[in-house]
């Protein structure tokens, strides 16, 4: 294009040039001078002529037509006009025959008058001669110049030729220009209509959005405020455009950090939320609601610069929605937990008044019994042990779920096991018809290491298993050294029914029974398997099922049970089980049992009076207070309902009369104890209740945690402050929890429970202090003092019920302390730990 | 203001003057002529020296006041150095100042020119050529002269047939 402009900028120049060169006129009627002279000459001739003829023509008038054609013929051989002519040899020649006749000529013109009138005749004569030279100059002068014109006429012509060529050149550039013009408005046409519509598809979009979406400009101005924001924050798009969006959406607590992050992308450009994809936030409405947002904004260039565009999404709903789920989950599991915990505790309920009864048998004197008498109690006593036996299932499986089994590690001898598990079941087999096998490789190693209860419990299981599904068959009881695997391999095979394909996979699960209808011949609360199952596991072994339908099962059992050589260690082996196993024997105490219940009074005082205590007895409240004034006594069994005075009248008389430090344990005996009526026994000064009927394990249980408590507390008395009654902590209570859990369990939950309730604690003092009482902060202190009455933190659970009681009494005003709290928190983190520490 | 007025009023003044004490000058300075007759003016003239015409000698138009000026033509070769009186100053010397003139040679060749062409630093009657006075085969005594090189309008065809050399009469026609 440029080319093209310089190019015709080029020949316009030309053109322009050529035409000057025309308007110019460089050229007289050059043709009209060349007939001039001719006529000149002509002249000339005729005037010397009239002098010749006439003599009273003066020479003078010769004279003046003379100079008239030298004047012309000199013109044409000095002016540039003739150059061309002049240039042709033949007219220069002519020429020079004309210039040489006025050479010859002026001397006579030139002469006086009568020189002159005499030579007029030579005169005519010698201007005669040169008439043709003339006459060639002027004819030959008239086609030079033609030719000349004619070539001026070819180069104007080529002149306007150019011209229109460059015009049909401009034209063509003005055509193509126009073309390109018209292409590209129309292009930009397209393009406007493009825009507007993409700016009305995103109008739309962005008013129809569900999200908020606002614009803000680089001060942080609000720009644009769709329909979705007017309805989630409450302002209309007129009361929010121009105003800063830290003023009107941002909550205060967020203010800071909004103002600093827009300064430092301004000053630096780094982006922490801008482009970084959805954020969680905190936005505030017009009415001062602070609610969640999901938030993501991105950078956009604009007419007036920078703008940042914000999607916000008021997530308050899903947040709750959320939250409700979380809830939903935590109590449907706590539901489930609770049902657990249901199962675990009737299971031990089941047990306590189980053993009270199984105890109460051991204590009748069976010499004095008839031969049906002997046989009823003899009935009673084989029921009572398989209903313990079931509440034991229950509560193994319940101890799996809760955690792990604890798994003893001492050496023993698989031969002398199982041949003391094939003989003490022989009998039942053969009352069904079936007789029993052992069959143990020589190539076992005469002990091995590992836990003999638990490997006695799978057997058994198995075996008794094997014997109830079988009927005049036979039932083997194999066991061998697995060299490959170093495991000892046990297999209990039978002929009885066999097990179903189908049903082979769900047989270790809990509660599962097989055709109804011969359970109930045979009983049992399909717990066994699973019991093994999880036993077997527990030592790391395998546990499977070889079984066909009619021709009998094949249970095996891989347990990695190592070799031992060293024969020192005692054997665990022959010796069965005892239902209540042994405890540690105690020192005789001194104890008094306040009871109107005879028979209940006989019954406590037999149990402990076996154990080597001495018993003291009262029959109601008043004369247990005697009692318990007159003497000293290491424990106070009282009952609560009592004629005269009731357990807990006596109960505060007597923490009423003890000095300070001395108090002496007291152990409520209640038939019925609802929670709300044992905090009333705590509260009265007892240590803790025990729920009727009472069995010797109980009562062994209680005295251990009294026993323990005060060499404890004679342990560590130079160290802290002794808790000789259990006023902080319920030994008592703790110590059953260790019996039912097993110690290493008790003492992780009493961790646990030290690092719950140190955030608990601390938070709710917290509370306190800053005088605010949020609204649940009741339901944390009754958290708090449930979590404390579990773990038996009886001091901790006193002030944090009183506490929930100050907090439900609590008028605008009132002040309530936490120094009592934080006081008795850290006794009990000191007993606690204590405690922990002994087990 | 007021001083501008004067001063216009007194311009006014001034020119109605000269005009009028210019024309006395002329008519009493035109006199008559000693020497040979160089051009003779008649027609539509307001001043003359015979019955109806004005005669000049070299002399005469001497006085009018001389202009030189240099230029080439297309009749010569290289530049010419002319002398002459200008042809405005002629005119107005014989109180011409619209119509045509028709001018004519010796060799009787006669040209129209308009009055208008005599402008300042326009065509003069020149009386030397390159410092001396020009003979009839000169082209002389007297020759109308466009400073042809100083204004490139004065290179027409035009011009060319107006430029008259041995002019010895000028009729002014109304």
């Amino acid at each position: 294009m440029v080319i093209t402009f310089v190019v015709l900028f080029e020949m316009n120049r030309l053109i322009r040039d050529k035409i000057g060169a025309l308007a110019t006129a460089n050229s007289d009627s050059v043709q009209w001078s060349l007939a001039q002279s001719d006529v000149e000459l002509l002249a000339l001739q005729a005037t010397i002529s009239d002098a010749i003829a006439d003599p009273a023509v003066p020479v003078s008038t010769v004279r003046t037509r003379f100079d008239i054609f030298y004047s012309r013929a000199h013109t044409l051989s000095t002016s540039p006009l003739f150059d061309e002519v002049r240039k042709d040899p033949e007219m220069g020649l002519a020429l020079g025959s004309i210039e040489d006749y006025l050479e010859n000529s002026v001397t006579l013109i030139d002469s006086d008058d009568q020189t002159l009138r005499d030579a007029l005749p030579r005169l005519r004569t010698m201007t005669s001669e040169i008439r043709n030279d003339v006459r060639n100059f002027n004819m030959k002068g008239v086609s030079v110049l033609s030719r000349v014109s004619d070539t001026q006429r070819t180069q104007t012509a080529e002149t306007l030729n150019l011209a229109a060529i460059m015009i049909l050149a401009f034209f063509f550039i003005l055509i193509v220009m126009l073309g390109l013009l018209v292409y590209l408005f129309r292009r930009s046409q397209l393009r406007t209509v493009e825009q507007s519509l993409i700016r009305a598809r995103l109008a739309a979009i962005v008013s129809t959005s569900l999200d908020a979406v606002v614009a803000v400009n680089k001060s942080g101005a609000i720009i644009d405020f769709n329909g979705a924001a007017e309805q989630i924050f409450g302002y209309t798009r007129e009361e929010v455009v121009g105003r800063q969006m830290e003023d009107v959406i941002v909550p205060d607590h967020l203010k800071d950090a909004h103002r600093s992050g827009m300064e430092r992308y301004s000053t630096t450009g780094v982006k922490h939320v801008i482009g970084k994809g959805r954020v969680q936030l905190e936005a505030r409405r017009k009415n001062g609601e602070i609610f969640p947002v999901e938030l993501s904004i991105a950078s956009a260039d604009s007419e007036e610069g920078e703008i940042f565009v914000s999607f916000l999404r008021d997530i308050s709903r899903r947040i709750e929605a959320e939250q409700d789920l979380i809830k939903a989950r935590d109590d449907a599991v706590a539901g489930e937990k609770a049902k657990a915990d249901l199962i675990a505790v009737m299971s031990h309920e089941m047990r306590t008044p189980l053993n009270g009864m199984l105890g109460t048998l051991q204590l009748i004197d069976p010499s004095n019994l008839s031969a049906k008498e002997k046989e009823y109690i003899g009935i009673i006593g084989a029921s009572g042990k398989l209903l313990l036996h079931h509440v034991d299932n229950v509560l193994e499986i319940s101890r799996a779920e809760a955690g792990k089994m604890e798994v003893a590690d001492t050496v023993f001898s698989v031969r002398a096991l199982i041949s003391e598990l094939v003989e003490s079941q022989r009998s039942v087999a053969e009352h069904r018809g079936n007789t029993l096998v052992q069959i143990v490789d020589t190539e076992m190693a005469d002990f091995v290491r590992g836990d003999p209860t638990r490997v006695r419990q799978i057997i058994l299981n198995l075996i008794g298993n094997a014997i109830k599904f079988t009927r005049n068959g036979s039932i083997t009881v194999e066991a061998k050294h697995v060299p490959e695997t170093k495991m000892v391999g046990f297999r209990v095979t039978d002929t009885g029914i066999g097990i179903a394909q189908e049903d082979r996979a769900r047989i270790f699960e809990e509660f599962v029974t097989l055709d109804a209808s011969y359970s109930r011949e045979v009983g049992g609360t399909g717990l066994g398997l699973a019991i093994v199952k999880r036993l077997v596991e527990a030592m790391g072994g395998e546990v499977g099922l070889d079984s066909a339908e009619a021709t009998g099962s094949s249970f095996w059992v891989h347990l990695p049970l190592p070799a031992e050589t060293v024969e020192t260690t005692s054997l665990h082996a022959g010796t069965a089980q005892s239902e209540i196993p042994e405890m540690p024997k105690l020192s005789p105490m001194k104890i008094l049992v306040v009871e109107d219940n005879r028979i209940n009074r006989i019954v406590v005082r037999d149990l402990l009076e076996k154990d080597g205590h001495h018993v003291d007895e009262a029959v109601d409240g008043e004369q247990g207070l005697q009692s318990a004034q007159a003497s000293t006594y290491d424990l106070i069994l009282m009952d609560i309902s009592m004629p005269v005075m009731d357990g807990l009248e006596a109960t505060k008389a007597i923490r009423k009369s003890e000095a300070k430090g001395q108090a002496v344990p007291i152990i409520a005996l209640t038939a019925h104890a609802m929670p709300a009526e044992k905090e009333r026994f705590l509260a009265a000064g007892m240590n803790d209740i025990v729920t009727k009927p009472v069995s010797r394990q109980k009562l062994r249980d209680i005295l251990q945690g009294i026993s323990d408590n005060q060499s404890r507390s004679a342990d560590n008395s130079g160290m802290s402050a002794p808790d000789p009654a259990g006023e902080i902590i319920d030994h008592i209570h703790l110590n059953e929890l260790a019996s039912t859990l097993g110690e290493e369990k008790t003492s992780a939950l009493i961790e646990k429970f030290l690092s719950e309730m140190e955030n608990d604690v601390a938070r709710i003092i917290a509370e306190i202090d800053g005088g605010q009482v949020p609204q649940d902060l009741r339901s944390k202190v009754h958290h708090a003092a449930g979590s404390a009455a579990l773990l038996g933190a009886k001091s901790l659970h006193a002030t944090l019920a009183g506490l929930e009681t100050q907090l439900h009494d609590l008028e605008s005003g009132d002040t309530i302390s936490s120094n009592e709290l934080a006081s008795t928190w850290a006794e009990t983190v000191e007993h606690l730990e204590k405690r922990a520490r002994t087990i | 203001m007021k001083r501008l007025q004067q001063l216009a009023t007194l311009i006014c003044a001034c020119v109605t003057f000269a005009g009028w004490s210019g024309s006395q000058a002329l008519a009493d300075g035109l006199g008559d002529p000693a020497g040979e007759i160089v051009l003779t003016v008649s027609g539509d003239i307001k001043v003359t020296n015979t019955d109806s015409a004005a005669a000049f000698d070299m002399a005469m138009l001497e006085e009018l006041g001389a202009t030189t000026f240099k230029t080439t033509t297309i009749w010569t070769e290289g530049v010419q150095t002319f002398v002459g009186v200008e042809l405005q100053g002629l005119l107005k010397a014989l109180g011409v100042d619209s119509g045509t003139l028709s001018a004519s040679a010796v060799n009787d060749y006669a040209v129209e020119i308009p009055v208008s062409d005599a402008v300042e630093s326009g065509p003069i009657i020149a009386f030397r050529r390159n410092g001396a006075e020009m003979s009839l085969r000169e082209k002389g005594p007297l020759w109308i002269v466009y400073p042809y090189d100083n204004n490139p309008e004065y290179q027409s065809e035009l011009i060319y047939s107006r430029s008259i050399w041995q002019l010895d009469r000028i009729e002014v026609l109304p």
